[in-house]
């Protein structure tokens, strides 16, 4: 008889072990499928939000030393046009498909007429915002190409001085020299920042006005490299929050390969510059993927636990109460093997339809828990997220085969013992 | 003759035109430019949104040509707060703080370290002075002179700055940021008088400076002027 045949029948020997033993395995894959799924979507968001939401791109350039001794003197460390333009052309040569974008900080008092508080700035050019932007470009107005004096203003700092798009409002700051400089500006637009840390200062400033202000010229204090063009989302912002969480970025090994490339090219050609990855650049993501980790291994060691400790339960049992059609079986002919063998398909059985189970309610509860579109805000953020649930099959699959593997221990041990014993207190047993 | 006519009329007209930079210097005296020492008393009263029931200050400032130091009296909270210039430096020293504070060129933008850059006495040094046109202020003919900073450390790029022709001292200024916009303007009276060697000059009195990116104003009434000795110790921040 067809073994599997065979096992199929063992199996509906007992229905309603069979069934616990196949729905612990179940649930067991299906919760760490969604954990697992669920976790992916948390990774490709904060890689994505590292990227777009905080516009660190794929890679980092600065003069060697900007991050530091920069910082009280930050006109030595400025990358002058003639360094822009090589680094441009270095990085054309290796990433044809790629960007560079000039980027400033700039820092001083905003005022509304009446009064004025202080604002924290990033300088960019509305076009190269667009760009590094991606998924989420086009959701918001920000800066326009068509307004040099347009600024986008924090959603908290816009409320304490009562600012809204259209708004008129001063900005004053120090340029690099420390004389005093200023610029009228309109509020092209309000954001969140998405950080409730930020959004009472930020503002987004276009690049030209921000080195006016800064009486540096054409000079950049930082270069933000794009390795290709980044998809966008059409400008819809549920599109646009979505293809955060579920678009991966590029390759985390490839992205630090160019970093190192980069770095040499630049070396060979007499620049003394820094370049950094945006994993390099994101503690906050590093952190929170070790924890996210760490929280799976410990997950999936007790769900491990849990179900095999069940499943091993189960199978001593079965193996116990056969114990007389074992001694049959040995009594007929069978060898020691065939009898373990017997018990080994009936778990591969088991495990194979709990997986196959277990991975049709993972669909349903996914398909679930993302078609009712709930909304959180996660720690640290002012924004909505949607909880959505992708599909991890590198971590799914790794769970079925310990899951599987232990299983089928647990069924092989038992077995193993049952058929060593002598035939004749197996053929006893009552 | 006709010659030496033309020549005198010509020289006539270079005189009776003054010279800018030196009507700068004649205008800087009376606000101490040029004096050894002078130790005087200030009252300065902030009003405007951003200071809502902010009690008046009452600061005792002394001076030599290139350095002041304001020690506050009034309000009780702030009192024994000092802040040093020397040239363009300035640092805020207060009881309870080991070591001064050094002040960035950024916090001078706004607050009383913006008053002190205003205060200051010396355009002369640090600007160069081209005559505009002549206009009259409150029913005084001033000249009005174009300030452009002569170098890239001086807080305001350009000041615009009315001299009384008569008393040649200075009764306002507008001052602008790099950019050209009209960042803070100011009026002087001098009814004080102080001993400068042989002569009594006039001194300033009173400012009142006001904000033009916000509703900010701060007037100044000078008193208890006096020519004072001072050691170059006093000017120090280590001795704060």
């Amino acid at each position: 008889m067809n073994p599997i045949v065979l096992a199929w029948r063992n199996l509906l020997r007992n229905r309603r072990r069979s069934l616990v033993t196949l729905l612990s395995i179940a649930f067991g894959i299906a919760a760490l499928a969604l954990f697992a799924g669920y976790t992916q979507t948390i990774y490709v968001g904060l890689a994505n939000l590292s990227i777009h939401g905080e516009m660190i791109g794929h890679l980092t350039v600065e003069k060697r030393g900007w991050r530091t001794a920069g910082k009280l003197d930050p006109g030595r460390y400025l990358l002058s046009p003639a360094e822009i333009a090589r680094v441009d052309a270095i990085v054309k040569k290796r990433l044809p498909q790629g960007h560079v974008l000039p980027r400033m900080a700039l820092d001083g008092m905003i005022a509304n007429g009446r009064n004025g508080t202080i604002f924290i700035a990033e300088g960019i050019d509305p076009r190269d915002l667009r760009l590094v932007l991606g998924p989420l470009s086009g959701v918001y107005r920000n800066l326009s190409v068509d307004k040099p004096d347009g600024v986008a203003v924090g959603e908290a700092l816009a409320g304490v001085l009562g600012l809204q798009r259209g708004s008129d409002a001063s900005l004053l700051v120090s340029t690099i020299h420390g004389q005093a400089n200023a610029a009228d500006v309109e509020v092209n637009d309000v954001i969140n920042t998405g950080n409730t840390a930020t959004n009472d200062k930020f503002l987004l400033v276009p690049l030209a006005l921000s080195r006016m202000l800064k009486d540096i010229g054409q000079q950049a204090e930082w270069l933000t490299v794009l390795v290709n063009t980044p998809a966008t989302a059409g400008g819809r912002l549920d599109r646009g929050l979505l293809a955060m969480l579920t678009t991966p970025p590029p390759d985390a090994r490839r992205t630090a390969a160019m970093r190192d490339r980069l770095a040499a090219d630049f070396k060979a050609a007499g620049l003394d510059l820094e370049v950094r990855t945006w994993q390099d650049m994101s503690l906050y993501y590093k952190q929170v993927k070790n924890i996210y980790d760490l929280i799976f291994t410990l997950l999936l060691a007790i769900v491990l636990a849990i179900v095999v400790l069940s499943i091993a339960n189960s199978m001593s049992m079965s193996v116990l109460e056969r114990t007389r059609e074992i001694g049959t079986l040995r009594a007929m002919g069978y060898r020691r093997g065939r009898v373990v063998r017997l018990f080994v398909i009936e778990a591969c059985l088991a495990v194979w339809l709990g997986c196959l189970l277990g991975l049709l309610l993972f669909w349903l509860a996914s398909q679930a828990v993302n078609a009712a579109g709930i909304q959180y805000v996660p720690p640290g953020n002012s924004v909505h997220v949607p909880l959505f649930i992708d599909f991890d099959p590198l971590r799914t699959v790794l769970a079925m085969l310990l899951l599987g593997t232990l299983s089928v221990a647990a069924a092989w041990l038992p077995a193993r013992k049952a058929a060593r014993q002598m035939i004749t207190v197996s053929l006893a047993h009552s | 003759m006709l010659l030496a006519g033309l020549l005198l009329a010509g020289a006539g007209s270079v005189l009776a035109a003054p010279d800018a930079q030196t009507l700068l210097r004649r205008s800087d005296l009376a606000r101490g430019g040029d004096l050894p020492g002078l130790a005087w008393e200030v009252r300065l009263v902030n009003t405007g949104s951003g200071s809502d029931g902010e009690p008046p200050m009452r600061v005792a400032v002394s001076a030599t040509r290139v350095a002041s130091l304001a020690e506050v009296i009034e309000p009780q909270s702030n009192r024994g707060s000092k802040m040093l210039q020397v040239d363009r430096n300035m640092w805020l020293m207060k009881p309870g703080l080991k070591k001064p504070v050094a002040i960035s060129p950024r916090l001078r933008l706004t607050g009383e370290a913006a008053i002190g850059d205003i205060a200051a006495t010396n355009y002369a040094k640090d600007y160069r002075a081209t005559l505009l046109r002549e206009e009259a202020v409150d029913g005084e003919p001033c000249y009005v002179l174009d300030l452009k900073s002569a170098n890239k450390q001086s807080t305001y790029d350009k000041i615009v700055y009315w001299v009384s022709a008569a008393r040649l001292v200075g009764v306002r200024a507008q001052f602008f940021s790099l950019s050209g916009k009209l960042l803070k303007s100011a009026t002087f009276q001098y009814d004080n008088t102080v001993q400068a060697g042989d002569q009594r000059i006039a001194f300033v009195s009173a400012m009142q400076i006001d904000d033009a990116l916000t509703d900010a104003r701060t007037t100044l009434k000078y008193s208890k002027l006096r020519v004072k000795a001072f050691a170059d110790a006093e000017f120090q921040p280590d001795n704060l």
